[in-house]
């Protein structure tokens, strides 16, 4: 292996371990199911790996990798439709219950998810990046190819939308 | 009130919370373990076959003096010296393929300069958004639409497509001021339904349905167009009736000096 290739790999797989969290939590609030989230980082970074084989440059690994994972939840969105209410308790009733998880509890998830689902999608993606995923106004405008404007104003509109929903959720 | 906030303090702090969801020790290096595999399959291409498969790609990344000054220059010179023959094969040439550059950076660019009229200079922002999706459907077929490309082409019929609905929003506003917003109602409402079926048709991009896009973006163009045409007749109307008014006035004026006389 050439030193070039062996720094490439070295710097992929640092970058696997710093977001590979970050990308699931993205996957996982996008789709309301563990399993599913888990599949979607493992081809994220598969598919990251196989352009930069091919000798492509990354400029904004971090960039790239969110808009990979936010191409293969469309994908799995154009194959399945989006998850009905009763659907989607089933889907979070299968969270994995193992001690490691730091999430408080199934239920309290499953309340976050529902509500979260009451949202337009692109309000959802705006909010659960900007939360969820701790990215700046001006990183999810990068990753979602947008003025930073449209992202603020959308951050804004997805904030006063969830204290509507739960205003009635009560 | 008080359990009102007890509950949405406690959905706050699960919100809080939430943001703790990460992957087990276990699942990571499970993932970790399958992308080693996919690194041993997946090797990385050699120096010179990169510098074969795509050199104006990799030198576009690379090479800042080369993309701001040589490349432009070798383009149009490209374009200019050898019209004919090239000229086909870029206007069917793909995103990812060598000519591509050539077709948007330079014919295209050169298509639109070369287009005086104002209403021929929205219909041809038209004709570049809907060549993007056209380019996208295409690769798509052929299993070639990566996402950086797919996000190029997103953002490239954006570009265009926004151009075609501000002029005609810019045109209704300066005849709202002349002829009232009473008189160019109809053009706003055609606005409107152009401005609905263009965000119809960024859904279906989003889900990679470039066909369905295209056909709703061609109603947004349409209903533009006719939000356009709505306001030049009002406008031409206004204009015939003020020149008869005009010449009523002037006949007026002609009689009545006659009568004084």
């Amino acid at each position: 292996m050439s030193k070039d290739q062996e720094k490439l790999e070295k710097e992929f797989l640092k970058s696997y371990d710093d977001f590979a969290d970050a990308i699931f939590r993205h996957c996982y609030f996008r789709v309301s199911d563990r399993e599913l989230a888990k599949d979607l980082v493992q081809e994220t970074f598969a598919r990251s790996w196989k352009y930069l084989a091919q000798g492509k440059i990354i400029q904004n690994i971090k960039a790239f990798l969110y808009k990979t994972a936010n191409n293969l939840i469309i994908d799995h969105y154009k194959k399945k439709k989006e998850l009905s209410l009763d659907e989607l308790n089933e889907v979070s009733a299968s969270l994995a219950s193992d001690e490691d998880l730091k999430i408080q509890s199934r239920a309290e998830t499953k309340e976050i998810l529902n509500i979260l689902n009451k949202l337009k999608p692109t309000y959802k993606e705006a909010l659960t990046m900007r939360y969820f995923n701790e990215l700046s106004v001006k990183e999810i405008a990068e990753i979602l190819d947008e003025s930073e404007n449209n992202i603020s104003v959308r951050i804004h509109r997805a904030i006063n939308d969830l204290k509507k929903i739960l205003k009635i959720y009560e | 009130m008080n359990n009102e906030n007890m509950n949405n303090e406690k959905l706050i702090k699960s919100f809080i919370e939430a943001k703790n969801t990460v992957l087990t020790r276990e699942e990571k290096a499970g993932i970790h373990g399958f992308l080693l595999e996919v690194i041993r399959e997946n090797p990385v291409l050699l120096e010179k076959e990169v510098v074969r498969k795509g050199l104006l790609a990799r030198l576009q990344y690379q090479r800042p003096l080369f993309n701001l000054v040589f490349r432009p220059i070798s383009l149009i010179l490209l374009g200019v010296l050898s019209f004919g023959g090239i000229s086909l094969a870029t206007q069917d040439s793909l995103p990812g393929d060598f000519l591509y550059p050539l077709k948007v950076n330079v014919n295209e660019e050169l298509e639109g300069l070369l287009t005086l009229n104002k209403e021929a200079k929205i219909n041809f922002e038209a004709k570049r958004a809907a060549r993007r999706l056209e380019e996208a459907e295409k690769l798509d077929s052929a299993g070639r639409l990566d996402e950086e490309i797919k996000y190029k082409i997103e953002s490239d019929f954006e570009k265009h497509s926004d151009k075609v609905n501000k002029e005609t929003r810019k045109r209704i506003e300066k005849s709202e001021k002349s002829l009232g917003v009473k008189a160019v109602s109809e053009a706003r409402k055609k606005l409107e339904k152009a401005e609905e079926e263009l965000k119809k048709g960024n859904l279906e991009i989003e889900n990679g349905n470039f066909r369905k896009a295209l056909l709703l973006f061609e109603k947004s163009t349409q209903a533009a167009k006719e939000a356009r045409r709505s306001i030049k007749l009002k406008e031409n109307s206004r204009s015939d009736s003020d020149e008869v008014n005009e010449n009523n006035n002037r006949s007026f004026k002609n009689n009545k000096s006659h009568n004084d006389d």
